[in-house]
């Protein structure tokens, strides 16, 4: 119907925000942000702020007890989104200090009517409000008072057509109070101490009407402000997925032979694992993947946590990244999350129209995560395949694999039903000498080599050789010499699900 | 001048944060003058320069002049060093009237 009133929903200009919203913030709506001391509440009022206010719908923005309005604009002038010229135009600080300091709530109430009709805002922010609250209760502490004044507070906001934002410090949700009711909207800011690595989180406990995204959505506040990395499967619009996955489509690893064993390459879209145990090659299959892409024209992107930049990087990863073929995504801190990671990611993927991604290794991806989603680990893993399948690219990633002859493992993490192909290299021993072999375990849908194929490395790269059918035992470590007659060893055919 | 500041300061950094910035205004220059330490006042009341205007009245002109440039330009450079000269600017633009780096007071004892 057509008499349904439609709720405008503003773009907060806050990167991630909007997605995590559910496609805005409605408008004239009555928001908590709340949040321990340091959750970054009020950096993320003044982002919204500076990004929404205009001459003409401009946003008064109300100090309370709580930080001094000098260290406010002392250190939110530091952000880039703080515009020094927009002060006293487009955006308004009025301190409310000396009413709450009285701690009558009418009287605070009755100046924020005053400026509110004074300056007809758009916008309306009321920073710290628990302090309003708080200055209040030695007066008056009865509950009804503050119920009274938050519901009045409210109504008032609503009918002055403007945006409300209360910000107050709660260190949690059982610290119940009237305002959470009033509420059209609850923005919690949280932020988790696991050993050395501090995480920021952000939850949308409540936003009235809205599709909001649940669950906990990690932030990291820069000198661009507050960035929320949306968790990456919600992000991503799940229809698009089917549509980009062209079935017969295959892409080259750039090892000759190494396509024929895959049954002609590596359908486009897939995900792919090389595990194997340290100086195998994976490094250098993962280039040489890249360095394929390049040379068809596809271009690709590169996470690292684990090399030294520029020092063992192979040669051809190192020019492909100078000459922009290459998108680097290095880290060396040790508090990502994997939704950070993949929105970096994803980022880098889109600004090149990059089709491949190389992921080296989940290893040390693992390391440079946060410890405190270290424990679900798989899970994200998975939401991150997802999201780049969602995008289209094919991804190689690559596992460190201990070496262990008396199982067959793909990867410590169990994380091998993640992907859609298994390339695993080992080492063997044959006449005292270490030998490589690999072998392709899996590719979804698609049949493969089942071979077993003994390669070498040399500055070229990787050069497979023959199948070791005179020996047997292979995947024990220390394969025998087959004697002629006796029929080839089935050992680890069948147990190839790590 | 100082009522001027004051009006248009007090919405945003509250009465005691003009106060507080002030006292300290003066504290720095009583250093070189010391008769204006009495200028100073309580926190808790609201700005009240009549006190200040009273010890101006006692000096001769000129050191009156050279005085209350000084305690002003204490005033704006403590402001400028907590919030930056160009947000300074902006917050005192009514009371200051031309931009920082000109000439800013005629008088200053009113």
């Amino acid at each position: 119907m057509s008499t349904k009133v439609t709720i405008v929903r503003l773009a907060t200009g806050v990167p991630g925000l909007d997605v995590v919203l559910g496609g805005g913030l409605p408008e004239f709506s009555f928001n908590l942000i709340a949040g321990q001391p340091g959750s970054g509440k009020t950096t993320l009022a003044h982002q919204i702020m500076f990004s929404l206010a205009t001459p003409e719908r401009p946003a008064l923005y109300f100090t309370a007890l709580g930080e001094p309005p000098l260290k406010m604009l002392r250190y939110q002038q530091q952000f880039d989104f703080f515009d020094g010229e927009a002060v006293d135009r487009r955006v308004r600080f009025i301190s409310l200090s000396d009413d709450a300091m009285a701690g009558a709530l009418d009287r605070v109430l009755q100046r924020i009517v005053d400026e509110v009709a004074t300056h007809n805002p758009a916008f309306v922010f009321v920073d710290s409000f628990r302090a309003v609250m708080h200055a209040s209760e030695t007066n008056d502490p009865s509950h009804h008072a503050m119920q009274q004044f938050i519901q009045q507070l409210g109504v008032l906001m609503t009918s002055w057509q403007a945006t409300t934002f209360l910000i107050g410090e709660y260190s949690s949700e059982s610290d119940s109070s009237p305002v959470f009711t009033v509420a059209d909207g609850l923005i919690w800011l949280r932020q988790s101490v696991e050993r050395n690595s501090m995480v920021r989180k952000l939850e949308i406990l409540k936003m009235r009407g809205q599709p909001t995204l649940p669950g906990l959505h990690t932030f990291r506040i820069g000198t661009n402000g507050v960035t929320i990395f949306a968790s990456a499967s919600a992000a991503a619009p799940i229809e698009a997925a089917a549509a980009t996955r062209p079935v017969a489509q295959r892409v080259s690893l750039g090892v000759p032979g190494l396509d024929d064993m895959l049954g002609g390459g590596l359908p486009r879209g897939y995900s792919l694992l090389v595990a194997g145990p340290s100086g195998s090659g994976k490094s250098i299959l993962a280039a040489a993947f890249l360095a394929e892409g390049a040379r068809v024209g596809e271009r690709g992107v590169i996470a690292a946590f684990e090399q030294r930049p520029n020092r063992t990087r192979s040669q051809i990863v190192v020019d492909l990244i100078a000459n922009g073929n290459i998108g680097l995504l290095e880290s060396h801190s040790s508090d990502l999350s994997i939704d950070e990671i993949t929105y970096l990611l994803i980022s880098e993927i889109r600004r090149l129209g990059a089709r491949r991604v190389v992921i080296d290794s989940l290893s040390g991806f693992e390391l440079a995560l946060a410890p405190t989603f270290r424990e679900d680990f798989r899970e994200s893993l998975l939401r991150m395949v997802t999201a780049f399948s969602v995008e289209g690219v094919t991804v190689l990633m690559t596992s460190e694999l201990e070496d262990r002859y008396t199982d067959l493992r793909f990867s410590p993490y169990g994380s091998a039903f993640l992907t859609d192909a298994i390339i695993v290299q080992r080492y063997i021993e044959v006449a005292s000498h270490l030998l490589r072999v690999m072998a392709v375990v899996k590719v979804r849908a698609s049949v493969h080599s089942s071979e077993l194929r003994a390669y070498s490395i040399d500055a070229g790269g990787i050069r497979l050789g023959e199948m070791l059918a005179d020996q047997e035992g292979l995947l024990g470590g220390r394969p025998t010499r087959r004697r002629a007659g006796n029929p080839a060893s089935r050992d680890g055919d069948d147990t190839t699900d790590g | 001048m100082w009522r001027d500041i004051d009006t248009a300061l007090r919405p945003v950094i509250g009465q005691r944060g003009v106060v507080a910035l002030y006292n300290r205004s003066i504290h720095l220059t009583a250093a070189t003058h010391p008769w204006l330490a009495p200028g100073r006042q309580d926190l808790a009341t609201e700005f009240n320069p009549s006190t200040l205007e009273a010890l101006f009245a006692q000096q001769t002109e000129a050191a009156a002049l050279s005085c209350g440039n000084g305690l002003l330009q204490a005033f704006r450079q403590l402001l400028a060093s907590l919030i930056g000269a160009s947000l300074t600017e902006r917050l005192l633009r009514s009371a200051w009237g031309p931009p920082i780096d000109e000439s800013p007071t005629q008088g200053c004892a009113s």
